[in-house]
């Protein structure tokens, strides 16, 4: 069984007891000051130069061999044994024997058999001779052979149990580091069966490669027939299609030379219906803003047409008036009429009976003859008196008849004037909304007809970019027309070229 | 050379105990006459290291004393004897922490 697979571990447990010894020389110092002891510092002195030592060898070497082993052992169970010293006499000095069997656990660390027992051999020896030629170094109060065999035994049965525990771990990890081993045996000859393998890929990818060569070789070799072929046959069909392109081309660049000229007119044409269209447009500025004054005066006049209307109206309800105001003039008429009529009668009757008393005075005369005949004068009076009496009611009958007539006519005139003069007033009310609204209309047709002339001031502004427009594609045609005739000329110049490259490419 | 260390370290080990017990600030010695049988002789130059003379022996080979360890041994390996550690003032190993002060 190597034991190279415990060197690290021994390393890191030697440290560790270094580490655990000057722990111990500082502990021992403090214990000293504590319990007041004279002989403190020879036992720090002896602590600090049992420590010296190991620390040059765990900090120097990488390894630490058999001797060092169970000389670091045999040191490390000497500090108990300082401890044990320096509180001799004390209550606690028989507790430190504990530290003896502490100290001997933590030498596992080392993993030397060796070491357990030759330190298990040191606690032994000191306890026996130290119970004989200095007792109270080991046992407060001294001690006898029965105490030192009964440590002396327990120290036997730690350190069995300990070099077992040793046994195993070593073998534990000697075993691991066998399997480690064995892992990275197999590992190099995996590396090593890799490296073949890549060696034999790379040759294989040698061969793969020139046969690659040679398969790229011949391939070329096909491929250059192949390509002359082609050469040939794409010299045919480019001289065909580049022949027919170049004819095209110029085929082209007489169509864009028509085009241009059927644009140049155009565009006169164009400019020419810009200038008209100008012209329109400002006449028809003219004659908007003409139709806007206009509408002013049209507003104008119906406002008056408006007034006037108003006036007819109180004109009309006052003659209304007026005429409602006849009516009983009229009816009074009617009335005093027929009170002339009534007194007419009475002149009748009058007149009737002054001819029946004139009748009667003729017939009185006749009878007294010569005597009578005054009062025939008197009778024939009043009987020519009494026909004119009643000629005359006659007429005033007529008359009345006529100016009852005349008053019924005049009232049922009146009413119809009335009546007229209401359907008057009725239309002049409809003649005043109907202004209000041709006022309104004709307020929205000048609104109108100044919108109208904000658009034409707009639609000037579009006159003027269509004229910067015209210039432009005017500029824009001029361009063309000098990339057509580059155009042709390259057309001529690619018909040469693609001729001599035809003629290279064939005799290549 | 690390064996060389080993033994080092083991000298200093076995050395510890003489080292405190050379130390100690008092003790018991033995010496034995290695020139005869005249111990009382070396009464004096113990005496004269301030320590004090316990037991001479009647045969006259050994002298017992209790003083400075150190002192006493240096004492009398100059005076032709051998310093021995005693527990007690006669040798025996019952000897108490309160007989040695």
């Amino acid at each position: 069984m190597s034991d190279a697979a415990l060197v690290p571990i021994r390393r890191a447990g030697a440290r560790l007891l270094v580490g655990a010894f000057a722990a111990n020389c500082v502990v021992l110092g403090a214990v000293g000051l504590t319990a007041g002891k004279s002989g403190a510092f020879p036992v720090v002195a002896i602590a600090v130069a049992l420590t010296l030592i190991p620390t040059v060898w765990v900090f120097r070497s990488e390894t630490v061999d058999a001797a060092q082993r169970i000389a670091l052992a045999l040191t490390a169970v000497c500090f108990p044994g300082l401890f044990l010293y320096l509180m001799s006499g004390h209550l606690w000095q028989m507790d430190m024997h504990m530290y003896f069997f502490a100290m001997l656990a933590g030498l596992t660390v080392l993993c030397d058999r060796r070491a357990l027992i030759a330190a298990a051999g040191l606690i032994a020896v000191h306890h026996l001779a130290f119970s004989i030629l200095a007792p109270d170094w080991v046992f407060a109060g001294g001690g006898d052979i029965p105490r030192v065999m009964l440590h002396a035994v327990i120290v036997v049965l730690q350190t069995g149990m300990l070099l077992w525990v040793v046994g195993q771990l070593s073998a534990l990890i000697t075993g691991k580091a066998e399997e480690v081993q064995r892992s990275l045996a197999l590992q190099v000859e995996a590396d090593v069966a890799r490296g073949e393998a890549e060696a034999s890929l790379k040759a294989l990818k040698i061969a793969q490669a020139e046969a690659e060569r040679h398969r790229a070789a011949e391939e070329s070799m096909r491929r250059a027939a192949e390509a002359a072929d082609r050469r040939r046959l794409v010299a045919d069909a480019l001289e065909a299609r580049l022949g027919a392109i170049v004819s095209d081309l110029n085929s082209m660049g007489v169509q864009l030379a028509s085009s241009k000229e059927e644009l140049v007119r155009l565009l006169s044409g164009a400019a020419l219906r810009s200038e008209q269209l100008r012209k329109s447009h400002r006449r028809a500025e003219q004659e908007v803003r003409a139709v806007a004054a206009d509408t002013g005066a049209l507003v104008s006049s119906i406002h008056a047409v408006g007034t006037n209307s108003g006036e007819v109206r109180d004109t009309a309800r006052a003659a209304a008036s007026a005429t409602r105001q006849l009516e009983p003039e009229i009816n009074s008429l009617g009335g005093t009429v027929d009170a002339a009529s009534q007194i007419l009668g009475i002149i009748s009757q009058v007149a009737a009976q002054s001819h029946m008393l004139s009748f009667n005075a003729a017939i009185e005369a006749a009878r007294q003859s010569g005597d009578g005949s005054g009062f025939l004068v008197v009778a024939s009076e009043m009987k020519l008196l009494s026909s004119q009496t009643a000629e005359a009611t006659r007429q005033i009958e007529r008359h009345l008849t006529d100016i009852r007539a005349a008053t019924a006519s005049v009232s049922s005139a009146i009413s119809d004037a009335t009546g007229k003069v209401l359907s008057i007033d009725v239309s002049t009310a409809g003649i005043v909304e109907a202004v209000s609204d041709q006022i309104r209309a004709t307020t929205e047709i000048a609104a109108a007809a100044d919108e109208m002339a904000a658009q034409i001031d707009a639609a000037s502004g579009d006159v003027e970019a269509l004229d910067r427009v015209l210039s432009e594609v005017a500029n824009a045609m001029q361009q063309a027309d000098q990339i057509a005739t580059s155009v042709s000329a390259r057309s001529v110049e690619l018909d040469q070229t693609v001729r001599s490259v035809l003629a290279e490419l064939r005799a290549a | 050379m690390l064996k060389v260390g080993a033994f080092v370290q083991l000298a200093c080990v076995a050395a510890a105990p003489l080292v405190l017990w050379l130390s100690a600030p008092t003790a018991y010695i033995r010496g034995v006459d290695l020139e005869g049988r005249d111990a009382i002789r070396f009464a004096a130059p113990l005496a004269s290291r301030g320590a004090q003379i316990v037991q001479i022996s009647p045969d006259g080979e050994t002298v017992v004393a209790r003083g400075r360890p150190g002192v006493m041994a240096f004492t009398l390996l100059r005076a032709g004897a051998l310093p021995l550690p005693l527990a007690g003032p006669g040798g025996a190993c019952a000897s108490s922490a309160g007989a040695q002060t």
